[in-house]
This record gives C-alpha cells, structure tokens and sequence, in this order.
C-alpha cells in the first residue's frame, strides 16, 4: 500500500465518520424539532425572601391548576427538606408546566421515568414542560445536596388518566401524600 | 533506567569517552555486539511477494475492526435514544 492508497484510505473513513456524525446530528435536530425539545432554560428572576407573602409562590397558589387553553401548571416550592406541596396530581397526555423556586439553599427536582430534570435557585424560578404518556405515580427527589436531611426530601407526581382528572371550580385539584 | 549499575545518562557518556579514545577513521570500536553476533536476533528471510500480501491484508483488517466499532456505537446510541430518551416524554 502507497502512500497515495492511505491517503486515499483516511479520506474515505473520515467521510464514514463524518456520515456517522451527520446521521447522530440528523436524528437530534429533527426530533427536536418535531417535538420540541430543548433543554429547559429559563431566566425568571423572583425575591426569594417574600415567597410566602405575595407572588405566585404564596402556598394556597402551590400544586396544580389547570389553564383555560386546557394545559396544567404546577407550582412548587422546594425548601429545606421537602417539596411542597409534597404530591402533585396531574392528567397524562396533558401538556403540564412546573415551576419551581426555592426560599433557602438550591436543591434539584427530577421525575422518575421522564426527562424532567432542573435545578431550583434560591432568586430564579425553574420552569419545564412536560407531557406525561402514562398513568402512574412518580418518585420525585431532591438531586442536589441541599443539607442534612437531603436524603429525606422527596415527593410524588400522580398522574392520573383524563378521565379522573376532576379539578375544583377553581382549576386545582389535589392529592394525598400516600407515604 | 540502569544499565549495568549505572544511569543511562552516564553510560552514554562512558560510550562517548571509549569512543574518543578508540576510534579509528571515525568509526566507532565501542565494544557492543552486533544484533547479527546473535542466531536469535536475526530477521527471518522475508520474500517481497509475501510481505506486500500482508500490507494488503492488514489494512483491510482495520478497516473492519474500526467500521464495525463505529457501527455499533451508532446503533448503540440510536437505541438509548429512541429506546429510552423520547419514551421518556419531551421536554422544553
């Protein structure tokens, strides 16, 4: 083999690993597209220290409500050590919104099972959207080190089928911390 | 590395010295055996036709080992995505 026949050869497997590249790109950019997914990123600035007084934050505003175009959110707050309210009830297939903020140190929020995953800032409001498929109850804990009761700090989203989905006049409906 | 209970630097040094006062027309009379003073360290006979064989064959060999690596991390990281990151649900 000359030279010319290996160069000819690196030639040809950079166009392999240059395709191979290609489709991987291919495949994010269009199912990103298509479905709309991106990282979740929000800027969303918020006094942490009057939370509980007045905002959105306050606690009779935290956990589910339904919006008028038919979409959830579902406020919560994350605060040393649990999440509040501690279940959240959703309806799968829905699109839902969660915002979180937290009043003290930063804690993380995923949900078992789906790609929600988000820091919570004390002075930032997170914010992600997400639809569930399925019915079910999801583990939800706190993934950044937030202090010692770290390791206690988790809570549930109950997703439930469209047709047990039965929010209150105002839009909200509730669940029980079953544990 | 030691050679003989002494550094390499030093006995590099300790060759150049045996050179500058044995050498003769510049050629050096460093006492070190040749490889050939050995049956063991001679090459085998190698014929042209054979070894131009095995530059053709190699190469090739390679060639598939990289292509199927490449393959599989492809698959690999198709299923994990379709497989597991979108029935996971969008996010945004």
């Amino acid at each position: 083999m000359n030279e010319q026949e290996i160069l000819r050869t690196e030639l040809r497997w950079a166009l392999i690993v240059a395709g191979a590249v290609g489709i991987i790109v291919a495949v994010i950019v269009v199912s990103s597209a298509a479905m709309v997914l991106h990282p979740p990123s929000n800027v969303e600035t918020i006094d942490p220290t009057t939370l509980h007084l007045e905002g959105e934050f306050v606690e009779n505003n935290l956990g589910s409500v339904e919006n008028p175009d038919g979409t959830i959110t579902a406020r919560i707050l994350a605060t040393q050590f649990m999440f509040v309210p501690r279940c959240v009830v959703v309806p799968a297939g829905r699109r839902v919104t969660f915002r979180l903020t937290s009043p003290d140190v930063i804690h993380g929020m995923l949900i078992d099972g789906t790609n929600v995953n988000t820091m919570v800032m004390p002075g930032y409001v997170a914010q992600v959207n997400t639809t569930f498929p399925e019915p079910g109850d999801r583990f939800v804990p706190c993934h950044e080190y937030c202090g010692l009761g770290h390791g206690g700090m988790w809570s549930m989203i109950r997703v439930v089928p469209e047709s047990e989905w039965k929010p209150d006049a105002d839009g909200r409906m509730s669940c029980e911390f079953p544990y | 590395m030691r050679i003989c209970g002494l550094r390499r630097e030093s006995a590099s040094i300790a060759a150049l010295e045996w050179d500058e006062r044995n050498s003769e027309n510049g050629m050096s009379t460093y006492p070190e055996p040749s490889a050939a003073a050995r049956p063991q360290d001679v090459a085998d006979d190698v014929r042209e036709d054979d070894l131009q064989h095995v530059l053709q064959v190699v190469p090739r060999g390679a060639f598939a080992l990289c292509a199927i690596a490449v393959a599989l991390l492809i698959i690999f990281w198709l299923t994990i995505y379709f497989g597991i990151f979108l029935p996971r649900g969008p996010v945004s």
